[in-house]
């Protein structure tokens, strides 16, 4: 029972860390950081 | 033929001798009228040339284009909605300074602009030299020298306008204020309620009309306020100012024009010389010593030194209660849970790994509001400014230092993210290039682990300082490297905002340290508690057969040995012994690629399921101290490849996509700054093995 629970909080651990990293290059930030957010940057100077 | 009709307006401050020149530029041919609602004196004249028939408009002196008078509502109305072919901006040379400052809200109006020097014989006289040639490559529009009651250089302003109205495609390239990211960011919220609500659309700028605003403009809230969604922009307008005034303590309006104010003061730093006798503002006075070519880096380094005393000095002792705290709880946790797979996940995945990275919690807060105070203060740009010197010998450009900064004040994502203020490509990729070699937040735990258990403590601030001098160095020496061999070219003039000197508002110092802390704390509760649970899985399993007979330490280190992340650590040994590492360094760098901290959780998991000394409250640091296989030589060559190596998977992701992701320049990034930590490792380890150490 314990080895369950133990496999399926990891299991759940690496498929949020897939995530992060889908997040990462889709929207410049992991969810875990809003330092990336692109909503908090500037827009691009026109050129 | 017919010739072409232009329309060309005359703005300046009052008294700066544009009516002089309006008058030898039109001779008798004028015409006097009112603008209509106001009586505001409206001038026109007639220029001919053999191609063109100019109609000159002089505008009423004004010194700003804000809502104060009717002159100034005027002029910017006759600039946006009467659309000259031109404006003719006429500078008192004698007073540059002051007059700049109509100019950056010119230009804001996104117009061709002339710039006429003029009264440069009273400059002249009074010992101020003026970079003509600079200034117009710093603003990007025709810079004409003019002396009007000689009639100096009339002539040549027709032919300056007429090239400025030929190249009016290229204006948007011009070099526009800096409001800094805390007013950019309101600054395109408001924009984009402008634009939900689609009002003012045509002639008005959405940027413009934002920034007026966020200044308190009452004629455009006034006309705002009468449109249908007029309330949601002027909702979001206070929202906006509110938040600025609780961060700077200030009013936006008052921000904004310092940051005007600080444009200004750069490029008069740039392109005039003036006798010293002149310079009174105590601005002036600290810029003399700060800014100074043989003071300038001593300075510098001063306060860089400063800062990583007052963070050591005063964290350690809430750094040290800290991690009691937290081997308390792993004791205590320890206690309450019976041994088994979960005890060992909660103790030495969940908590070693996300305690190891929170216990340096108030090291990152020391450092983070020690940085703010010396950028609230206006230090920093002088930084930036000081630097620039040497940047510029290395091939980098001068506004590069910035996104350094930015990178070493918090994250190398915004550090990427700012090297938008860089206009070309080269200096842009260079930068990009460069900027994960500077210690960012989360670096930080690494170094202050390291130097924390392997080196004495009065010695902390001084290998800190040491480290960030040379993450510059290194960032330095790349850009030298990559402009020699990958990207040549020249780089692109720039003008450095120096905002006046201010005493920082306690208000915003803890603000500023509280939202930079709090992405710490929150990173480590989410990317780096799942990280401390799949690395603790790799540590732990396969659960291995031991010979019998084993000490409890030995079976610790037996199964870290047989686990999955022990084989791998094995599988790469060789190629990081050589730099004095082993199996369990390498994987913690390996994991370091999620997040820098993980290098921290993963040697803070390894560490206790590796010794049998679970829950008894040893910190991370007393076990790596125990450790024989570490040296303070290993201990340095480590933090050196930590210094290097490949950023993040964040910092890789931005740097991805901000250089259109590009595939071959990520993997050079990874390759470049992988290989270069390599070598610096190697010499480090290996010199310090000949000399004995």
């Amino acid at each position: 029972m314990e080895k369950i629970i133990v496999g399926l909080i990891v299991v759940i651990a690496v498929i949020a860390l897939i995530n992060c990293a889908r997040s990462a290059f889709n929207k410049g930030a992991c969810p875990g950081c809003s330092c990336g957010d692109k909503t908090k940057t500037p827009p691009r100077r026109s050129r | 033929m017919d010739k072409i009709k232009l329309t060309v307006a005359l703005a300046g401050n009052p008294n700066c001798g544009k009516s002089t020149i309006f008058n030898h530029l039109t001779g008798g041919r004028q015409h006097v009228g009112n603008y209509p609602g106001v009586t505001v004196e409206k001038k026109e004249g007639l220029i001919e040339t053999d191609r063109f028939e100019i109609t000159l408009v002089d505008l009423p002196g004004v010194y700003s284009l804000s809502a104060y008078s009717d002159d100034e509502i005027v002029t910017r109305d006759f600039i946006l909605q009467g659309k000259p072919d031109a404006v003719i901006h006429i500078l008192d040379a004698s007073n540059l300074e002051r007059n700049l400052y109509l100019t950056t809200q010119l230009m804001e109006l996104n117009v061709p602009m002339v710039l006429a020097l003029n009264m440069s014989d009273l400059a002249q006289a009074r010992g101020k030299r003026i970079d003509d040639r600079k200034l117009e490559a710093l603003l990007k529009m025709p810079v004409v020298v003019t002396v009007g009651h000689r009639n100096q250089g009339t002539r040549e302003l027709i032919d300056a306008v007429v090239r400025a109205h030929e190249s009016a495609g290229q204006l948007t390239d011009r070099q526009a204020v800096d409001y800094g990211l805390e007013i950019l960011e309101e600054l395109v919220k408001i924009e984009g309620e402008l634009c939900r609500g689609a009002v003012f659309p045509g002639f008005y700028p959405a940027r413009w009309v934002a920034l007026k605003l966020l200044e308190g403009d009452v004629s455009l809230e006034k006309r705002i306020s009468s449109l249908g969604a007029g309330a949601a922009v002027l909702d979001q307008v206070l929202r906006s100012r509110q938040h600025l005034s609780a961060h700077f303590a200030d009013s936006a309006e008052v921000l904004v024009a310092d940051r005007r104010y600080g444009f200004v003061s750069g490029i008069c730093a740039e392109v005039m010389a003036e006798p010293a006798a002149l310079r009174v503002s105590m601005t002036e006075k600290i810029d003399r010593v700060v800014l100074g070519p043989l003071l300038g880096l001593p300075v510098f380094a001063l306060v860089m030194y400063v800062i990583f005393k007052f963070t050591f000095a005063f964290s350690a002792p809430v750094v040290g209660w800290l991690e009691a705290v937290l081997a308390r709880l792993s004791g205590s946790v320890s206690g309450l849970l019976p041994e088994g797979l979960l005890r060992s996940l909660v103790v030495d995945g969940i908590i070693s790994g996300v305690g190891g990275v929170l216990g340096f919690f108030p090291l990152v807060l020391f450092m983070f509001f020690a940085i703010a105070f010396f950028e609230d203060s206006g230090y920093m740009a002088r930084a930036a400014f000081v630097m620039d010197r040497f940047l510029s010998r290395f091939g980098l450009h001068g506004k590069s230092f910035l996104p350094l900064m930015i990178a070493t004040n918090g994250c190398a994502v915004p550090g990427i993210m700012a090297t938008r203020i860089l206009e070309s490509r080269r200096d842009r990729l260079i930068t990009m290039m460069v900027t994960p070699f500077m210690i960012c937040g989360a670096k930080l735990p690494i170094f202050a682990l390291f130097i924390g258990a392997f080196f004495p403590p009065e010695k902390g601030a001084w290998l800190m300082f040491l480290m960030y001098g040379l993450s510059i160095a290194i960032a330095f020496f790349s850009a030298w490297l990559l402009k020699k061999l990958v990207f040549k070219g020249q780089s692109a003039h720039f003008v450095m905002e120096l905002p006046p000197y201010r005493l920082p508002s306690l208000t915003g110092l803890f603000l500023k340290m509280w939202e930079r802390g709090w992405l710490y704390v929150r990173k480590a509760g989410t990317v780096i508690f799942l990280f401390s649970i799949v690395l603790w899985a790799t540590f732990r399993f396969p659960e291995a057969e031991p010979p019998p007979g084993l000490s409890p330490g030995a079976l610790a280190a037996y199964q870290l040995e047989h686990s999955y992340a022990g084989m791998a650590g094995k599988w790469i040994e060789p190629a990081l012994r050589p730099i004095g590492m082993d199996g369990v360094g390498g994987m913690a760098l390996l994991a370091g690629l999620a997040a820098k901290e993980v290098v921290v959780s993963t040697l803070a998991t390894a560490y206790s399921i590796g010794q049998s000394d679970h829950g008894t409250g040893v910190t991370l640091k007393e076990r790596l101290r125990r450790d024989p296989f570490w040296s303070p030589l290993k201990a340095l060559a480590f933090l050196m490849f930590c210094l290097i190596y490949a950023p993040c998977v964040a910092t890789l992701a931005v740097f991805y996509q901000e250089t259109g992701a590009r595939i071959k320049w990520l993997l050079f990034l990874v390759g470049w700054t992988t290989s270069l930590a390599w070598l610096a490792a190697f010499l480090v380890y290996q010199t310090g093995r000949i000399l004995g150490f």
